[in-house]
Parts: C-alpha cells; structure tokens; sequence
C-alpha cells in the first residue's frame, strides 16, 4: 500500500511540480558553437579552440531544459481580475487537441571534465550526472484530475499511454576527436553508465469508466494493464529516512553503455555540415530492480467489503485504498531489466561569411522517445568578432512551442571562458509563459590554441593534416 | 512524501530559481568591454539594472499560488457491508441465541444468597453442668440384742423372805409369793459392735418384754439407757404383764445420737403371787427383754458401713443452645467431659451413663471407682453421639440425661461418715458440632448482605430512549437442604448510571420450599416476570447493575419442626433472561466517531453519500450524523438521512420480508466545515418499531441489514 501511494505522489509530483523547477535554455543555440568545449556533448566531433580545457567541478557545465507539449507555467495559473492569487486551473490543457500530452525535463551537471590536445587529437574525458524525466498524460488524465469523474458516468476517460520516465544516471565518458581527412573530423565517444534511479512505465493500457449502478450507486470499471519498473528507489520507497545520498551516488549496481559519434565536415570555405548521434546505448538495472505488473483487461470495483461489527485494524478508508489497490491485480517482481537511452540526432549546416565573422546555420534535432520521435528545427546566426567572444542569435520550432529565440555567447578572459545558451530567450523575460525552455552554462579554464573562428585552419601536407 | 515536498517551499522556491537564469543573462549583456576589471567595476550596476530588470519581469507573486478553483467531483462506490444482528450485537457472552435465533440476553450470577448451617445454629463452645451429691443417710443394718433378767437375778433386791421363799422352792411347784423389788435392778448388754457412735436420720429400736414367770407382773418400770452417753433412751412402763404375756414398745431414734452401748435399768417390778394356785417356781426364769433395731438410717457416726446405693438418679447436662430448642442432635464432633470429686471417706462405686444417647446403638456408660478423698475424671467423645435431649419433662430439650448410681463400698473396719459430705460432678461439653438437629430454631431474622449483580447491559451503552421488553424474567433457582421454613424479605433496585433515576424490582418476598423429611433436598426455582414483578419498568431504566439486600426468617409460618444437618445449606442462583422482544417508539442509537483522526482538513467541499439499503431488520432507521462543538458539545451542524424503511413483519413482529430504501444525503460545504473543525461526529440512528412502536418486534440473530455505499465529493485538494 505504501509503494503504491509513493508511486502515486510521485506521478503527481512529476506531473505537476517538475516542470516548474526547470529553468530556461537548451542545446538547439548551442548545437555548432565550436568555441565551447562542452558543444561536443552533442557532437563528439566538435573540438574546443584550446589545446587544454578544464572545467570547474560542477560548474562547467550545467544545463536544463523543459518541454511540455501541452501548457506553459501561464496556462494552468491563472490571475484573475478579482485577486492577485494565482489560480491553478487546468481548463485549458484539458482541451489540448493532442490525445496524449508529455511534458520532459533534462537536468545534465559535469560533476569533472577534462579535455586535451594530443597531436590532431582532441581527448575529452569527465564524469557528467545527468537526470532525465518524461510524464505523459492523456487529456482525459487531465479532465479527471481537474473535473474528477462525477461528470463522466456512463462515459470512458481513456488513460492509456499515461506513465512516467525517469532516469538518473552519472556519464563517465571518454571521447576523442580527431581529423579523418582535409576538413573532416570525427569524433567518437564511448560513455561508461553508472544508472542510479530508474523509473519506466512500459506500455500502460488504461482507462476508467463510472457506471451508475442500482444497488451499489456507482461502478467502476477500469483497464489497468501496464508495467512499472523502478530500480533504486528502494530506500526511498520503504523509508524516506534511510536514504543516504552517499549511497545512492556510489552504488555501483546498474551499469550500462553509450556510444555517441559525430562529423563535422566542411565544405569549402564557407559551407560546413555537422552529424551526429548522441547517446546510442543501455542500461542494466540490477540494483534493487522493482517491477510491477498488472494485466488486467477490466476491473469492476463496487466498493469494499467491510465489517463494521468486529474491531479492524484498519479503517474504512484504509480498507477502501488497500481494496483500489489489489483490484489493480499488481504483481511485484524483482526482474532484471535494461533501458535504452533516447538516443539523439542532430544534423546541422552552417554558412561563413568570407571573414569567417559571421555564420548562419541551420540545425535539424531530434530525438527518439518512447512512443514517438520529438524533433526540432532551429536557424542561428552567429557573430564572432574575436577569438574570445562570439555571440549567436536561433530561431527554433517546436511543434508544440513554434516560436522561440534564442541566444548564446562564449566569453574567455584567460585562463577562463565562460558561456550561456538558451533556446528560448523570452524565457528570460516571461518564463511563466512558455512551454519549452532550456539553457546551458558553464565555466572552464581555458588554455587556448590558434584561433579558428570555429574552422580550425588546417594545412594538409601530403597525407598529413597538419592544424596550426 | 508530503513531507519531502511540501506545497510552501517549492511555490517559495519558484521565484528565485526562475529568475537566477535571467540575472546571469542580464549581467552578461552588460558586458560590453573584454577587460575583467572593467567587468568587475560595472557589477554594481549591471546588478542594479539587472534587479530592474528582474523586477519588471518576474512580477507574478508564487506565494500566492492557490487550488481553491480545483475542485473535482469524484463519484466512487465505497463500502458494501451486511450487518446481521448477531454481529451487529457484538461479542457478548450474555447475548445467547434460542434455538429459532432468538436473541436473548442472558445473565447469571451464582450464590446470591448463601445460608449454610452453622449460620442458623450456633453451638456454644463449652456447656458445664456443675452438681452435688451429699452422702446422704447411711442405711445400718437391723440389730437384735436379747437379755434376760432371771428371777434368780432379782432376788438380792427382794424381800429377804421371799428371796428365800423363792430360793428355797426352787424347782417345786407351789405358790408363788407375791415380792416386790425392793432396789432397781441393772442388766448391761454388751456393746454392739458394728458401730460405735450414730447419729440417726431414721430408725426403730423395737422392744419387747416377755414375761416367762407363772405370775402376772405388775407396775413394771424400766430404762434403757445408753451407758456412754448416760442417756435414758427409753423408760417403758407396764402395769401389767400376765404370765407368759409379751409386751411390746418402741424407741423412735431419728434424731437421736447413740453409743453402740446399752443397759436396762429396771426400777420397779412386783407381783401379787399365785395364791392359791401352786405354780412351779424356776429361779431361771424371769423377765426376757429383746430389743430390734431397725430400718435405720444414719447422718452420721462411725461406724462400719455395709455395700449401699447411695445415688441412683438422672442429672441433666444443659446444652446451653439459647432460645433454640434442639431435640435431637448428632454430633459431629466434640468431647463430653466430666469430673467426679469426692470428699467421702467412703469409696464410691459410679455408674454414669448418656441414658438417651447412643453411638452406634451402643449408650456411652462408665463404671469406675472413686476413692475416699479423691477425684476422677474421664470424657465421652461426642462424634457420632445421637442424644436425645427430651428426656427432661419440664424442659423436653436441650438437656442431655445422665444417668449416676453411687454405691458405697462395704468397709472393713469402722469409718467416720457425715452425710453432708459431697461428691461434686461436673460436666462440660465441649467443642461441639452437630451433624444433624432436629428441633425448632425459632423464629430469627438474619440480614442479606447488600450485593450487586451487575448486570452488563453493555449493548445499551450508545443507545437511548424508552425501550419496553416484552417478556423478561428474573430466575431465582435455589437448592434448599434445611427442614426449615424460609422466607427472604428482599429489597430488588437499580440506577440507571445516566440518569441516576431509582426502580425497584417489586420483588418483596421470596418463599423457598423446603424438605419435609430429613436428607431431601429441595431443588426449586421461582421466577418472577411481568405478572409478579416490575421487570419491565425495571429494564427500561435500563440500570447498569440491580443492588438487591434484605434478611431472610426462619419458621415465618410457625412451623414447629425443624431439621438440618451440618451440610445443609440453601444456594440461591440468579439468572436474568430478557429475550430481546421489544417494542419502542423512539430508541435512539448514538456513536461518537473520531473521524479525522489528528487531521486538521478534510479535503472535501461537498457531497453526498448514497445508501442502498436492504432493511431486514423489524424497525424503522433514521439516521443522523450530528457536529458536536468540540469545547461546548451542543450540537452546531446535522445531517439527517431519509428514513431507512422496516422490514416487512407481521402480527407478531417478525420479518417477513426485507424493504429496499434508497436514500440520498447531501453534505453541504458549511456542514463538512463544521465537522472539519469539531473533529468528531455523532452517528444517531433513531428506531422506531412496527406500528409506530406498538408492536413488539423480536430481534432474531440472523436479521440483516444489507449497505452499499457510494459517495459523491467535491474535493479541495
């Protein structure tokens, strides 16, 4: 009874609370910025302008982004003319054309990061904690929170593809990128997964349907065929006050492995494209491995049995919540299980102006979630006026939040560099009112090689690349 | 988990987190210049614009956040649940069910009353009888003495010529000549030698004169005399005494004390002579004097004392039982003691005897002797001893006979005796316990101990109103051992714990049957119900307990025979059977629910809760749910149901058949804000009987009442 309530509170916190934590900015302005070490998180084939970079524990690079298909912070408090109370009111997404909404929340904090030049190599290496949530809910999921059921009798609210994705994992990485021919480099990295929390419903089947009944007032009739895997919850799940954080981040129990490639190719003097593919990999669940299973087709619920004449040890209402939840016919098992990360793609192309000042790209993004494939599309132009300073102006759309622009800058004042991207700059200024925001910043130090203007001049001597 | 996520400090910690974003920006655009210490020198002002800057976009107050506009109605079934009367009763062993699943309640208490033997008869601890014996007069046996004063002896106090006359015809036959004596004459006898000196109580000296001369004797004169005490017992006179005549007298010697030591003293004696007849003279011949003792009885002497009976007579021991007459008894156990002492010189020979008592058949008797001056002392066991204590005709009871002979001894040589002298008998029963009586107790009072029998009615706790039982009963059962008549004048009263109101049981007076031979045992019951007492009244105060008291009085009718045994005893049992048959027009139920718990809220603006119900139970239900202020208690808020219909029943109460109601109830939001702030509600569910109460209705175990629950809530998250 227990872990369904917290798995219940936990659906509830997710789906609401989450998103409000998140703040603005993601990778879509960063995508192409060679002059910041960390773009080659989406690209191991971007290389830093510096023969040696280290970035500041836990500060180099922090990034968060958030995207729900369905409402901004705007959309479900609402201010009304009779007070200055925000009021929760969730009118509007409940009439979300869309039948299943999501919202995502990506956290990504290099906890250690190194990088350094060796010959035409660039090696990079860190450790990077990375959180990753996705709720989807159905619009009916929406009306019965909002409405409750008393206005559905007789009507089914369909539930099916609500559920929760939740993956923390720290990312011990090693990536090189190295040039494959004139103007072509390459970059490979293999990541080493350390999973500490998971949690995944897998193919969820619901649905709810309130039936007025004679002799027992109301019926409910309900689908509930999904399944919930959950690995390192355990402590929280059975005592909130065992948790240990040391424990948590140490445990060592669910391994997994990734493998991120990318080109950056240029074409010319003025034309260069860039491919990747991020995050290719799985991860083994073994540590405290939690699944829970119900298939039942449906579930006719017509009240608790309860006897009122001999001394329970439990109350009514405690009764009723234990008989909700055995009706759901959950089996718990302890299977080991694996997830695939949502592997990403990005296919990107840039223009130089002649004097390399100026840069216009075009970036395609996307990324395979569970039942569908999100994508983005995102124009920028970049201003470079030195080798320390570059500053970039993005368009992206969304399908659920078209309109954004964005804004990025590097700034290096030696030995540091410090940079800020966002994907969605009237974040800034009316956070409250957007669907997607993201950003990304971060401080290195910097110990920088010949400025390239993004374009590292190459000379090819023979068969030799040579970088100056 | 609400603890981990509180609603305040994420809503707090929204603001802050979004705007930190926006502040790094804006300070980065303040940059317009590569030279850290130009930077560093602009911060307070790129600080300053961006607070502005903040300030004019983040203006939306998330303290300020609320859900009151969340308010999902949710329509659920709840709770199906089928009451049967039987649990609906609870666990109770004083709730049993009839064979036809009657529900009764019934209790039992066991010795509510106790009366056992010794509390009727309490047998003194010890009984003494002290008594005397006095020695008494001692018979002596009959004494003869004979003398003879020949005429041989008389002729010295003669004439002296007659003297010679006589003398010389000694032998011959002629006239005899008158002689006249001239001196007295005295002839001892010899002492007696069974005695020396007596003092007699009774008693005859016979004397007899013969006169064995050929002459009449005349003017005869003479004494006896006791020759110690020199004391003329006797003088006898004879004017005349004709030959050969015999002349009788007596000496009445009661009161007379005499030596064993006698002489006659003849003072005077003549004759006229035979002339003219010729006679024979024999000078052996003369005056014979024979005296007889007898039939004496002594006071006192010494003397020797021959074998006697001093003693043959029944003495009575006084078994001290107070104004209870006992007539026959049978000890258990206990010990007859008894102390002879004697102040005799004389040895005594004792017989005593229990005369109306046996053991086994056999009566207890003791011979034994008892020495001059000295005591003796023995004892009966009284275990098994059946005495009869009627043999005293002025006191036909409590008097046990004793049966005492007292002999003396025969002495060999003489002893000194005094017939004041005693011999002191005592007797002592001790520790003494009847197995049986038989008698007559009397007329006595004994007081009842206030008791309580609590009576358990626990099912009534929550529940008031007036509730009328149709056929409750009080049982006393009694198992009565004593042959004696009993009454128990009782006082039978509860007090409702509520209301403290009094009722009494109007029980005044219980007769018990009692055995009419001796080893019945009567085993009755009484029972005292609507037609002979106030139960009903009595159980519709509904008191939590019945204090009952009183005394209880032997031989009420004048009975005069009375048996018991050490083992009788009279048990008096309880019991209360009160089949739950009733009849009531306003019984009300009430339960006070702590329904939240410790929670402040209940996260419900409104709602409703629907009720299918399957009445089978032979009442009307109206319920309520009432708010009680939590300081004051006066109810500030109710809801009230519709009426929950009875069950189908016919003539007699009983269900035919159940009635389905469906019953609908609204909780306003006001109410549900009441309840939230008193914390506990008051289910009151108001009975009403068939026919408006006039029917009495039986609660059988297997009625039900079938509930199905669903509820309708607008929520407050």
């Amino acid at each position: 009874m227990r872990t369904y309530t917290i798995i219940l509170k936990s659906f509830v916190w997710l789906m609401l609370v989450l998103p409000l934590l998140s703040m603005a900015q993601s990778g879509l302005t960063e995508y192409g910025m060679g002059g910041i070490p960390q773009a080659s998180a989406q690209n191991p084939a971007f290389r830093p302008h510096a023969s040696l970079v280290i970035g500041l524990p836990g500060m180099s690079s922090v990034s968060a982004a958030v995207y729900n298909t369905s409402f901004s912070f705007d959309d479900i408090f609402v201010q009304k003319p009779s007070d200055d109370s925000l009021h929760f009111d969730l009118t509007r997404p409940i009439n979300s054309k869309a039948d299943i909404n999501y919202f995502s929340e990506d956290v990504v904090v290099d906890l250690l990061m190194l990088g350094f030049k060796i010959d035409n190599t660039f090696l990079t290496m860190g450790i990077r904690n990375r959180l990753t949530s996705r709720v989807y809910y159905t619009n009916d999921l929406l009306r019965f929170i909002w409405q409750g059921n008393a206005g559905y009798i007789d009507q089914q609210l369909n539930l099916s593809g609500s559920g929760v994705y939740q993956e923390h994992l720290n990312d011990y990485y090693l990536g090189l990128s190295f040039p494959v021919t004139y103007g072509v480099d390459m970059g490979v990295r293999v990541n080493f997964l350390q999973g500490l929390s998971n949690l995944e419903t897998q193919t969820p089947q619901l649905a709810l349907l309130t039936r007025a009944n004679q002799q027992t007032g109301y019926e409910l009739i309900a689908q509930t065929d999904f399944q919930i895997h959950t690995s390192g919850f355990s402590d929280l799940m059975s005592d909130s006050t065992s948790f240990s954080a040391v424990n948590y981040f140490l445990a060592f129990n669910n391994i997994g492995f990734s493998l991120d490639a990318g080109i950056n190719a240029r074409l010319g003097d003025q034309f260069a494209v860039q491919a990747s593919v991020v995050d290719f990999g799985k991860i083994y669940w073994y540590g405290n491995p939690q699944t829970y299973n119900s298939s039942a087709d449906m579930v006719s619920f017509t009240g608790v049995e309860y006897d009122f004449t001999i001394d329970n040890e439990s109350t009514p209402a405690e009764v009723y919540l234990d008989s909700l939840s055995s009706l759901l016919h959950v089996k718990e098992s302890k299977n080991i299980y694996a997830t695939a990360l949502r592997t990403k793609l990005f296919l990107n192309g840039q223009y130089f102006t002649l004097n390399r000042k100026n840069s216009f790209n075009m970036l395609f993004a996307g990324r395979f979630l569970e039942e569908s494939f999100e994508y983005a599309l995102s124009f920028g132009y970049t201003f470079a006026p030195s080798d320390k300073f570059a500053l970039k102006f993005s368009y992206s759309y969304l399908k659920y939040a078209p309109l954004n622009i964005g804004m990025g800058f590097y700034f290096s004042f030696k030995p540091f560099q410090i940079y800020f991207t966002t994907d969605n700059l009237a974040a800034a200024f009316k956070p409250t009112g957007q669907k997607y925001m993201g950003f990304h910043f971060g401080i290195n130090i910097l110990i920088p090689s010949v400025y390239h203007n993004d374009i590292p001049i190459q000379k090819q001597i023979g068969k030799t690349i040579i970088e100056e | 988990m609400d603890e981990q996520w509180p609603k305040q400090s994420w809503q707090e910690a929204v603001p802050g987190l979004v705007c930190l974003p926006i502040i790094l920006l804006k300070v980065l655009l303040a940059f317009n210049s590569f030279s850290i210490f130009e930077t560093m020198k602009r911060i307070p002002v790129v600080l300053f614009f961006s607070l502005l800057m903040i300030l004019s976009s983040c203006k939306k107050d998330f303290s300020k956040i609320t859900v009151s506009d969340w308010n999902p109605n949710v329509v659920a079934p709840f709770i199906q649940t089928e009451l049967t009367l039987r649990n609906l009763m609870g666990v109770d062993s004083s709730l049993q069910t009839n064979d036809d699943s009657l529900m009764v309640f019934f209790y039992q208490r066991d010795s509510i009353l106790t009366v056992t033997a010794d509390s009727l008869v309490n047998l003194p601890d010890t009984a003494t009888s002290v008594y005397e014996f006095s020695l008494g007069d001692l018979m002596i046996e009959d004494i003869s003495q004979e003398a003879l004063v020949a005429l041989s002896d008389l002729l010295p106090y003669l004439d002296p010529t007659v003297a010679d006359s006589l003398s010389a015809n000694d032998g011959n036959t002629t006239v005899f000549p008158p002689f006249q004596l001239q001196a007295p004459v005295t002839v001892n006898l010899p002492p007696y030698n069974q005695y020396e000196t007596l003092t007699f109580s009774a008693g005859y000296f016979d004397i007899q004169i013969a006169n064995q001369l050929p002459v009449t004797l005349k003017n005869i004169r003479f004494d006896i005399l006791d020759v110690v005490n020199n004391l003329v017992v006797q003088t006898v006179v004879l004017d005349q005494l004709l030959s050969g005549e015999v002349a009788h007298d007596t000496v009445f010697l009661e009161g007379k004390t005499l030596s064993n030591t006698f002489s006659y003293v003849i003072h005077a004696v003549e004759s006229e002579g035979s002339y003219p007849d010729s006679v024979l003279i024999d000078l052996s011949k003369g005056l014979s004097l024979q005296m007889n003792a007898r039939e004496m009885y002594v006071v006192s002497g010494f003397a020797k004392i021959e074998n006697q009976i001093i003693y043959s007579t029944h003495e009575w021991v006084d078994m001290d039982f107070g104004d209870t007459k006992v007539w026959e008894i049978l000890f258990a156990g206990g010990e007859l003691q008894y102390h002879m002492q004697s102040n005799l010189n004389l040895t005594l020979n004792i017989l005593l005897q229990l005369s109306s008592a046996d053991v086994d058949g056999v009566v207890p008797e003791n011979i034994f002797d008892l020495p001059a001056k000295s005591f003796y002392e023995n004892s009966w066991d009284l275990a098994n001893m059946h005495v009869d204590l009627t043999q005293d005709s002025s006191q036909p009871y409590n008097r046990m006979p004793i049966f005492l002979k007292l002999m003396v001894e025969p002495t060999t040589g003489m002893v000194a005796f005094d017939s004041s002298d005693k011999v002191i008998a005592t007797f002592a029963a001790k520790e003494m316990v009847a197995e049986s009586i038989k008698g007559n107790l009397g007329k006595h009072l004994y007081p009842i101990d206030e008791d309580t029998i609590q009576l358990d009615l626990s099912f009534f706790d929550n529940i008031s109103g007036q509730i009328v039982f149709d056929d409750p009963a009080l049982k006393l059962s009694y198992e009565n051992g004593f042959g004696i008549p009993l009454v128990a004048h009782t006082s039978f009263y509860g007090v409702n714990p509520v209301t403290g109101s009094y009722v009494d049981l109007g029980i005044d007076s219980v007769v018990f049957n009692y055995p009419v031979t001796e080893g019945e045992v009567v085993t009755d019951s009484i029972v005292f119900d609507k037609t002979n007492s106030n139960i009903v009244n009595f159980l519709a105060e509904r008191p939590d307990n019945m204090v009952f008291s009183g005394d209880y009085e032997t031989n009420w009718n004048n009975d005069t025979v009375n048996f018991f045994t050490r083992s009788s005893s009279l048990f008096v049992n309880s019991e209360i059977r009160v089949p739950l048959v009733f009849s009531t027009s306003s019984l009300v139920f009430s339960d006070t629910v702590n329904f939240l718990e410790g929670q402040a809220d209940i996260p419900v603006g409104s709602g409703a809760l629907h009720l299918n119900v399957v009445n089978g139970l032979p009442f009307d239900l109206a319920i309520s749910l009432l708010v009680p202020d939590s300081i004051t208690g006066e109810i500030i808020d109710q809801v009230d149901f519709d009426v929950i219909k009875s069950a189908m029943v016919d003539i007699n109460g009983k269900v035919l058949s159940p009635t389905e109601s469906n019953v609908t109830t609204v909780f306003s939001k006001s109410f549900i804000n009441n309840m939230s702030r008193a914390n506990t509600l008051m289910l009151s569910a108001k009975t009403v009987t068939a026919e408006g109460g006039s029917v009495p209705v039986g609660l059988y175990s297997d009625y039900k009442l079938s509930l199905a629950i669903s509820f309708e809530a607008e929520l407050q998250p």
